[in-house]
């Protein structure tokens, strides 16, 4: 029992995957992992065992009942798969704790791929095979109306396979394991996840498709630029623009002074708390707290309240009435009024404020107040002191406070959208074009989120290499 | 003057702390409104509590949030697990080659959650596969994974490699070095790594409106269909009672730490 335990504990990483992999392909057939839909509602959640012992199904629909029978097929389904999952299993185990010749082993890591593999396709093949053509035809049903999903289950069941014949492919070739290896599925997740997508965004700006076949096609950039021409106000000038343009020009305006805001009211702020951390270490970080701890109340419900609370009939409008400081209820949230646009500045900078000040704070605390002092004694005003040593060493920070408000703040459309449902944001704009029916719009949906792209690239470049001038010039300070 | 001078900073963080916590405030007065779907004080109840997940709204709320902390919880693990795997894997690849690989993953982490969103409904598109809870769970583990590896690859670069070493050569395998070394050494990593990419999930209302169909709801995408209509205050009476688990749980944690100190400054 001792000599067994060692030998578990010795066992490659890849000879438990594979065992794991063999064990959940048995355990498997008991968890229930596909779901039965009958013109398109889900009725049943199966795993091949209960399938087994109620083959028999009866689903009362509104006007029709239906009839199915799993009988045959459930049964030899089962039986294949508890061979093949049985063997997997022994083999996995058999062959990794009582054998210690390399061919051996490396045998049985091949007969266990072979294994799985048939136990995957088998996985595959219940799904496809579950509904017959009798079936259809007894009950009147397509194969549109009456189909079989893979649930959850059945998804980590498929992935947990795969992981298992990997690995015991592994094992196979006798490769020898090295950390380094563990990085090479997020090298492959790194071009899936991220630059597949992002080139996406760049070949669906210029090619729609046409189900399945994509075509080149210039139509999202014609529709962006045949736009209607529009007549809107801009801090009170008239102008006259293109219609998506203006659509920009707003979200550019709300950004630009969302992230002013928070600027000027963070910066201050988290100076005030770094000097009191530096100076009474305990208390003050907690008190940094109390600025993180609205992050984790939802923006929406909180940007609600801001319009509940600025409302005609709301708290404010009935406090400037009682204090006697207007006589009737002030429409701060009419569309298309100064106030309002006021309204969402302010509301989006008290959502984004946290993340001016956390990065801010961070950079500012980890400054040494030496440097102050030092600053003071080679004859330094105050003034000179902040402008000339603080301030500028405190710019990544402030970098990565902009980054975290800016490009959030343009294209975080729900608190304009909130505050005035009738107005425009670019993000907004977007979610309705590319979501919406029409392809064409679709396209320009897609055109549109290749210049926000481009864009978001642009203000990065920018503040990054703002950062490293940032950072050479706190190093020659 | 002097005693203004030292006020002075006190009053402007008031100011602030009671700029960001009037809506909240708002919110949670709003929690006991007696009238449903407005924001006009209909009088005090605390029905909405104690019939919180009861009737039809409480049923869809109830669904809701099952619905985003299965995803949450699902999303949080996969995208922990896999960011422990890569970290170990990176840490031992050459500079330069990890140095691009770091560069790469703060792409999606400085890309607006628009941008992203979009481009995982177009990753979906292209690979055929049809929007609903399969690829709302992929987005959000997609979302996540940069997140889980930024925040546990500063506690793997902080691993000393001659550690490893020395336990491999007392004889240890590379999978007991793992587990038994440098797991423990980079557990406060694995560990915000879970907390942040499970508040990031369930908090995110962009990337899963892009990448389900109508079938699945999750809380914020409740929250802004509600927003239009005028919110249920049930809604408002959930949002608080997590908020207050959120601060109970903060504040324990902050307690154990204060203790530990003390604890420490005694010792």
């Amino acid at each position: 029992m001792s000599q067994l335990k060692a030998r578990i504990s010795v066992m490659p990483l890849h000879a438990i995957v594979m065992c794991l992999s063999a064990l959940l392909s048995l355990v498997g057939m008991f968890v229930p992992m596909f779901e039965l839909y009958v013109q398109y509602k889900k009725q049943r959640v199966y795993s091949l065992f209960s399938l087994l012992i109620n083959p028999r199904v009866h689903v009362q629909l509104r006007q029709t009942s239906v009839n199915l029978d799993f009988q045959m097929f459930g049964a030899w389904i089962f039986t294949i798969s508890i061979i093949l999952s049985v063997a997997a299993l022994t083999l996995a185990l058999g062959f990794q704790l009582y054998s210690d010749n390399k061919k051996k082993k490396s045998f049985g890591c091949f007969s266990v791929m072979i294994l799985l593999l048939a136990r995957l396709g088998m996985h595959v093949v219940t799904l496809s095979g579950f509904i017959s053509e009798k079936m259809l035809l007894d009950n009147n049903l397509t194969d549109k109306t009456l189909y079989v999903a893979q649930g959850l289950f059945g998804n980590v069941l498929f992935v947990v396979l795969f992981l298992g014949i990997i690995a015991s492919l592994y094992g196979a070739l006798g490769l020898k394991f090295t950390m380094k290896q563990l990085s090479y599925p997020y090298i492959i997740w790194i071009v899936l996840f991220t630059v597949l997508p992002l080139l996406l965004i760049i070949f669906r700006a210029f090619f729609a498709n046409n189900n399945g076949t994509y075509r080149f096609t210039m139509d999202g950039f014609k529709h962006l630029v045949e736009g209607r021409i529009i007549d809107t106000t801009f801090y009170g000038f008239k102008i006259h623009v293109q219609m998506y343009f203006s659509t920009f020009l707003t979200s550019l305006d709300y950004a630009l002074w969302t992230t002013l805001g928070c600027f000027a009211i963070g910066y201050p702020l988290a100076y005030i708390l770094a000097e009191r951390t530096k100076r009474a270490h305990k208390t003050s970080s907690k008190l940094l707290l109390l600025f993180v701890l609205p992050m984790w109340m939802n923006t929406m419900l909180r940007t609600y309240a801001w319009r509940a609370f600025l409302s005609e009939t709301g708290v404010f409008n009935n406090f400037l009435i009682a204090i006697g400081a207007a006589n009737q209820p002030i429409a701060f949230l009419e569309p298309g009024s100064t106030t309002i646009d006021i309204v969402i500045k302010l509301v989006m900078i008290s959502d984004f404020l946290p993340y001016m000040i956390l990065p801010t704070y961070s950079v500012l605390v980890k400054l040494d107040s030496n440097l102050s002092q030092a600053a003071a004694d080679l004859g330094a005003n105050r003034f000179q002191t902040f402008s000339r040593v603080i301030f500028p060493l405190s710019l990544p920070g402030v970098i990565s406070g902009i980054q975290m408000v800016f490009m959030p703040s343009m294209t975080f459309y729900m608190i304009p959208d909130i505050i005035n449902p009738s107005g425009i944001t670019v993000g907004k704009q977007i979610e309705m074009v590319i979501l919406g029916e029409s392809t064409k719009l679709q396209q320009a949906g897609n055109a549109m989120s290749l210049i926000l792209l481009i864009f978001v690239i642009i203000s990065m470049g920018i503040l990054r290499n703002q950062d490293k001038e940032a950072g050479s010039g706190g190093m020659t300070i | 003057m002097r005693f203004l001078k030292r006020l002075l900073p006190n009053i402007y963080i008031g100011l602030v702390l009671f700029f960001l916590y009037l809506p909240i405030a708002v919110l949670i007065v709003f929690s006991f409104n007696k009238i449903p779907k407005s924001f006009n004080w209909g009088g005090f109840s605390i029905d909405n509590y104690a019939r919180l997940f009861q009737g039809s709204d409480g049923g869809q709320l109830l669904d809701a949030l099952l619905t985003t902390l299965k995803i949450a919880a699902i999303a949080a693990v996969v995208a922990t697990v896999f960011g422990v795997i890569s970290c170990l894997g990176i840490a031992y690849l050459r500079k330069r080659f990890q140095n691009l690989i770091m560069n790469v993953t703060y792409i999606p982490n400085i890309m607006p959650e628009l941008v992203l969103g979009i481009a995982f409904m177009l990753l979906f598109s292209f690979l055929n596969i049809q929007k609903g809870e399969l690829t709302l769970i992929l987005a959000h583990i997609a979302f996540c994974v940069p997140f889980a590896i930024l925040s546990i690859s500063p506690k793997m670069k902080q691993v000393d490699k001659s550690l490893s070493e020395a336990a491999m050569d007392l004889g240890a395998t590379q999978w007991q070095t793992i587990r038994l070394v440098i797991i423990p050494e980079i557990m406060p990593g694995i560990l915000s790594a879970l907390m942040l990419t499970f508040t990031l999930s369930v908090d995110d209302y962009l990337i899963s409106a892009f990448n389900v169909d109508s079938s699945i709801q999750t809380l914020p995408m409740v929250i802004y269909s509600q927003t239009k209509l005028g919110v249920n205050p049930k809604l408002n009476a959930l949002t608080t009672i997590l908020f207050i688990v959120i601060f109970a749980l903060l504040l324990l944690s902050n307690l154990s730490s204060l203790k530990k100190d003390s604890k420490k400054a005694k010792s």
